[in-house]
């Protein structure tokens, strides 16, 4: 797995709208050719909402430890599984500097 | 000779005129004719373009679009045409193959986008518009909405409420006011039903699933959204290639829906009884 740990990620804002409803985030991909409509539970929605660009990886890993009482590698793991299918689908972009 | 008919599509009121006299007689027996007669908001020429023009109709084809300045072709190689803006009139060649039943839905894809395009520069403060694949059924003054993806029995649950007044079997609008949300069909022939004029205030909206026995389970507004976004025609104007601020739109809108309307799942059989359930 890529260490993307110091790595600041950003939401990519271009063609993509959301919207938090209720526990659940609703992303739709507005790309003409590649049209999505995805959802984000509750953990996963306070990733993409903690991707500001200003925060590394780390940062955002030890925020979800303390709102979710979570083991810290084991938060790692699954952030940075799901930070990579983000990056893959264009919806975030991963950086060495602040974004 | 221009032959005109007057339909009406929700606030506003087009007037569709044409050269021949058997695109009339198609246009008559497929549209909703205004009883009135009143100035319409927008008039819509069709001519026919020539066949070396035309290009065939393949999936995907009513998604194909493109724009320069106030020319626009959709399709395309289908429907090909400009706006002028001080007469209020949109200028259309038609490919001939479109007046045809089995066709003319595309045609009637486009008038919605024309719906759009006109709702969006009239905005009326304080109201929302939009088309929902849906039927959409009034009875005892209440108004029903039931979606879902195409085979979830749509046309089904529209034949099954014969009783009732079916506005639409395809195709409803919704429009968002501080009052109320209300629903209209939209003034194309439905697909199995009888065509009802009507509007009413929506009181439930249903997702459809076939199921053994016939029940009703409440469902989040999350689920709602999720589930009714792909059902929803893309507020798009015409004039504009803005396919994020449309869609925008409809996660503003499918979210308040959410929030004001109660949202069921409903599981039926081929029968009328689930109607038994909606009080």
């Amino acid at each position: 797995m890529e260490d993307i740990k110091d790595l600041y990620a950003k939401r990519n804002e271009g063609d993509i709208v959301w919207k938090r409803v209720g526990k659940e985030i609703i992303i739709i991909i507005t790309r003409e050719k590649d049209e999505k409509i995805l959802r984000l539970n509750s953990t996963a929605g306070f990733i993409w909402e903690s991707c500001d660009g200003k925060r590394t990886v780390e940062d955002v890993v030890k925020s979800l430890c303390l709102k979710y009482e979570v083991e810290k590698t084991k938060a790692m793991n699954e952030t940075v599984k799901l930070l990579n299918q983000m990056k893959k689908t264009e919806l975030i972009t991963l950086s060495s500097t602040p974004l | 000779m221009q032959r005109s008919i007057t339909i009406p599509f929700g606030r506003f009121t087009f007037s569709l005129s044409c050269r021949d006299k058997r695109t009339e007689t198609f246009l008559k027996n497929h549209y909703t004719i205004s009883f009135f007669t009143v100035i319409p908001d927008l008039t819509i020429t069709i001519d026919h373009l020539p066949s070396d023009e035309t290009s065939s109709i393949t999936s995907g084809t009513s998604y194909r679009y493109t724009i320069l300045r106030n020319q626009f072709n959709f399709g395309p190689g289908l429907i090909k045409g400009s706006w002028i803006p001080e007469e209020k009139t949109y200028r259309l060649s038609v490919a001939e193959t479109l007046f045809r039943p089995e066709e003319i839905w595309l045609f009637d894809r486009f008038l919605c986008r024309i719906f759009y395009t006109v709702s969006l520069e009239e905005r009326v403060e304080g109201e929302e518009e939009l088309i929902i694949h849906g039927t959409g059924v009034l009875k005892d003054g209440k108004g029903y909405v039931f979606f879902g993806p195409p085979e979830s029995g749509k046309s089904t649950v529209a034949q099954l409420s014969h009783r009732f007044q079916v506005l639409h079997d395809d195709m409803i609008l919704l429009t968002l006011t501080k009052d109320g949300v209300f629903l209209e069909g939209v003034p194309f022939n439905p697909k199995v039903v009888a065509r009802r004029n009507g509007r009413g205030e929506l009181s439930k909206i249903f997702s459809l699933h076939k199921g053994e026995q016939v029940r009703i389970e409440k469902g989040s507004p999350e689920e709602f959204i999720r589930k009714v976004l792909p059902e929803i025609f893309l507020p798009q104007s015409l004039l504009s290639e803005d396919r994020k601020g449309a869609f925008q739109y409809i996660m503003n809108f499918a979210a308040k829906l959410g929030g004001r309307i109660p949202y069921y799942r409903l599981f039926f059989k081929q029968d009328e009884s689930f109607w038994r359930l909606i009080v």
